[in-house]
């Protein structure tokens, strides 16, 4: 203790004089009194904005980090953010966490850091309740798919996978699933589970997940690279979330209507810094 | 002898005057302190400023090496404790977590291989080695786990973590125990598992895969941050105090020569032979606690970049092939499957070695096959040119990452291994997709040359036994010599310092004496 006293002021002198203030310990989500939350606005039971509130799975767990890092909910500023603006809104201080089905890959990794992630979704396929022949992406072969245009989902199906399937596309997942799908104009559509999941709360029971997943698309938290401190609270915000069964709770409160199988188990984290 | 002092005295009248001198230099002033500068001369052993002076000079002298004294000790407390926690507390913990990761890994492997020979109990390595081996990681787990509880004590989040493992850990081992029970009594050919074996074992893989894997290896992690902070705090205070006892001990110094060029003449003596062994002293101490709190800094760093990180990079890539080598036996268990763990396998052999698959624009997430062509191509720059054209992931950032010696010769052997593993998994693949499922696990369990085993045998090799236990070298000669030299620092620095001031003091008290 003694040594402790008597070292601080001394290596406060001497940061002070060298002009490196403590800009790091300031700069972290941890221990901030507010923050800007970048969530999606367009994703039925992710993130969805209506009436200039956000609601979702994705903003549930963001209050909740939020929470354990003693962020009050009045405290955030939501942003709703489009999926290419992601990277630039965490690199010019825009928004301080994403949360917003943002998968992390080593490619994003070069600009900005990710926590977590909070949960591991699939690429998944959807089929009308009524078929009960696909049970793998092979069973798509000779089938027509349904993507929503600037996805690339049903092209991965096609192009890597080898399958012989026609792709067609519409505006979005929604129209692909309520339109397409549930009119028989396509046989499936395929797209992360979560994302699918979403778009069918109108008339979950008319439509059947094939729960055969075949890439893993994992959500992690958007952060400033070098707030490793911060990141390392988040991950913690989010074991917590699964230990104390909040995590199983908004996942069964946004997605349990569906027949998806959803993980109430922390994922294993991609690691800060 | 007149010469001499007449020399003397003049010298002294411009050493105060320069000293005191207003910066204006009025010459109201400077008549008034030649004034008193006569009077000083005619009687300076009555002056009470020359005792003042001697009093502020050694003192300022005592107080430095005081300084030095503080800061020293600072340092070398602060480079024990971070030399321990990293050597001896968090550093090897963390380690030990990553081989937790490793021996569960490892038992999921040795599952899936008991499963998949069936009653051919003599293919490849054999079922008893396999059941021996199990156990062995099995044992391994449960005091990594115990050890994990003792440390975690203090951390409810942690510990509940530990818990949720030892239980799940339970769990685990009664599904496999049931499937391997359940096979034997099917005595079924090698990768024909009867549907209840195939659904309680599949029930085992998730358990592991999606539960115990994960949070084992989230607290690595967690111990990970741990030595992080631990290495940055510390570091930053050994440097610091380096330079503060630096500061210090040129302050000792300036003040102690001050103090003899005042003593010489305002006493007229010449050298105070005290005096000299404190200057001296002080010098050498300065350079001597400075140079090695510097140097401790350096052993810090050493342990931390050449060795510590290393080591876990080489853990955490160990125990994901290891996953991908169960899932080798998992791709051929379990044929419904067989799409969602070839995608897993080229997932985790992305994180083992990233090179550039795929569409830019995310059009396309890349195959196996693309995976295995930019790899090999990726290796074989490395090989001829030595050029690290896109190599990431835990082995490809390792290129390049250290200067130890042999390093780069060690990881290269590893990459050249590694190749060959995904070149034995593609053979082993295309017997599989050509039907000949029997030839695929023949080959997949066989430790011949050149087969599955043998090629995942060669690169564990080359990683944990190669790679990795020169990192542990480099990390273990650090923390040795950053604990050389650190008690006798430690018993030694106060003890010189106050000698030091002893003698300052001594000095000054026998011309003090002369007031009397």
């Amino acid at each position: 203790m003694r040594t402790r006293t008597l070292a601080l002021p001394l290596a406060m002198t001497l940061l002070a004089a060298t002009g490196c203030t403590a800009v790091a310990e300031t700069g972290s989500v941890a221990g901030a009194n507010s923050l800007t939350i970048g969530v999606k606005y367009d994703q039925p039971q992710l993130g969805l904005e209506t009436g200039g509130s956000f609601e979702g799975f994705e903003v549930d767990v963001a209050t909740y980090v939020a929470d354990r890092l003693g962020v009050d909910p009045d405290d955030i500023t939501w942003v709703g953010l489009d999926s290419a603006d992601r990277e630039d809104a965490i690199r010019n201080g825009d928004v301080d966490l994403v949360f917003a089905t943002y998968s992390i890959t080593q490619e994003r990794k070069a600009d900005v850091g990710f926590a977590g992630p909070y949960y591991v979704a699939h690429q998944d396929i959807l089929v009308n309740a009524e078929n009960t022949e696909v049970e793998d992406v092979t069973d798509l072969e000779g089938t027509r798919i349904c993507q929503a245009q600037g996805s690339h989902s049903g092209t991965r199906i096609v192009e890597e996978r080898g399958i012989d399937a026609e792709l067609v596309e519409e505006d979005n997942f929604g129209d692909c699933i309520n339109t397409a799908l549930a009119e028989g104009q396509v046989q499936a559509v395929s797209t992360d589970d979560l994302i699918l999941a979403g778009f069918l709360e109108e008339n979950p029971e008319a439509f059947r997940f094939v729960n055969a997943p075949f890439t893993d698309e994992r959500y992690g938290v958007g952060i400033d690279r070098d707030d490793i401190a911060g990141c390392e609270a988040v991950n913690k915000a989010i074991t917590q979330m699964y230990q104390d069964g909040t995590a199983a709770e908004l996942l069964q409160e946004w997605f349990g209507a569906t027949d998806l199988d959803l993980v109430t188990s922390v994922p294993q984290f991609e690691g800060c810094g | 002898m007149s010469t001499v002092l007449s020399r003397e005295s003049s010298a002294d009248d411009t050493g105060p005057r320069s000293d005191r001198g207003s910066p204006d230099g009025s010459g109201a002033v400077s008549a008034r302190s030649r004034r008193l500068l006569r009077e000083r001369l005619r009687y300076p052993l009555r002056s009470r400023s020359t005792v003042r002076r001697l009093q502020i000079l050694s003192g300022t002298a005592i107080l430095a090496l005081l300084g030095l004294c503080a800061t020293s000790i600072v340092g070398l407390t602060q480079a024990r404790d971070g030399v321990h926690t990293i050597g001896h507390g968090a550093g090897p913990q963390v380690v030990e977590t990553a081989n937790l990761y490793y021996a569960l890994s490892d038992m999921d492997a040795q599952v899936a291989n008991i499963l998949v020979i069936g009653d051919q109990h003599e293919l490849g390595d054999g079922r008893e080695a396999a059941l021996e081996t199990y156990d062995q990681r099995r044992t391994e787990a449960n005091e990594a786990l115990l050890e994990a509880s003792q440390l975690s004590a203090d951390d409810p989040t942690e510990q509940r973590t530990v818990q949720e493992l030892l239980d799940g850990l339970a769990t685990y081992d009664q599904l496999r125990a049931e499937a391997i029970l359940l096979s034997e009594q099917a005595d079924h050919p090698p990768g024909e598992l009867p549907e209840e074996v195939r659904e309680t074992y599949d029930e085992a893989a998730d358990l592991m895969r999606l539960e115990l894997l994960p949070k084992a290896y989230n607290l690595a992690l967690d111990r990970g941050s741990l030595v992080r902070t631990t290495y940055e705090e510390k570091h930053t205070w050994v440097l610091v105090s380096a330079i503060v006892a630096a500061v210090a001990g040129i302050v000792a110094v300036a003040a102690l020569i001050r103090l003899q060029i005042f003593l010489r003449r305002r006493f007229r003596r010449r050298l105070s032979p005290f005096l000299v062994a404190a200057t001296v002293g002080t010098a050498i101490m300065t350079v001597g606690i400075s140079g090695f709190l510097l140097s401790e800094a350096r052993h810090l760093q050493s342990a931390k970049e050449d060795g510590f990180d290393s080591v876990l990079a080489l853990a955490r890539a160990r125990a994901m092939a290891t996953v991908n080598h169960a899932d080798q036996s998992r791709y051929l268990l379990n044929p419904d499957q067989a799409t969602s763990y070839e995608q897993r396998f080229l997932e985790n052999s992305q994180a083992i070695v990233d090179v550039p698959i795929g569409g830019e624009d995310g059009s396309a997430a890349g195959t196996l096959e693309e995976y295995r062509e930019s790899l090999a191509e990726g290796v074989a720059n490395l090989e001829e040119e030595d050029v690290d054209q896109e190599l990431r992931g835990l082995l490809g950032d390792e290129v390049g990452a250290s200067e130890l010696e042999g390093h780069d010769t060690a990881i290269l052997t590893v990459l050249q291994n590694y190749t060959a593993l995904q070149s034995s998994d593609e053979t082993m693949r295309a017997m599989a997709e050509r039907g000949n499922t029997h030839g695929a696990i023949q080959f997949l369990v066989s430790s011949g040359g050149g087969e599955g085993t043998y090629a995942f045998n060669q690169f564990d090799t080359a990683l944990a036994e190669g790679l990795t236990e020169l990192h542990q070298q480099a990390f273990d000669d650090a923390i040795a010599r950053g604990e050389s030299g650190l008690t006798a620092w430690t018993v030694a620095s106060p003890a010189v310092t106050l000698l030091l001031a002893g003698l300052v003091v001594a000095a000054a008290r026998s011309r003090m004496a002369e007031y009397r």
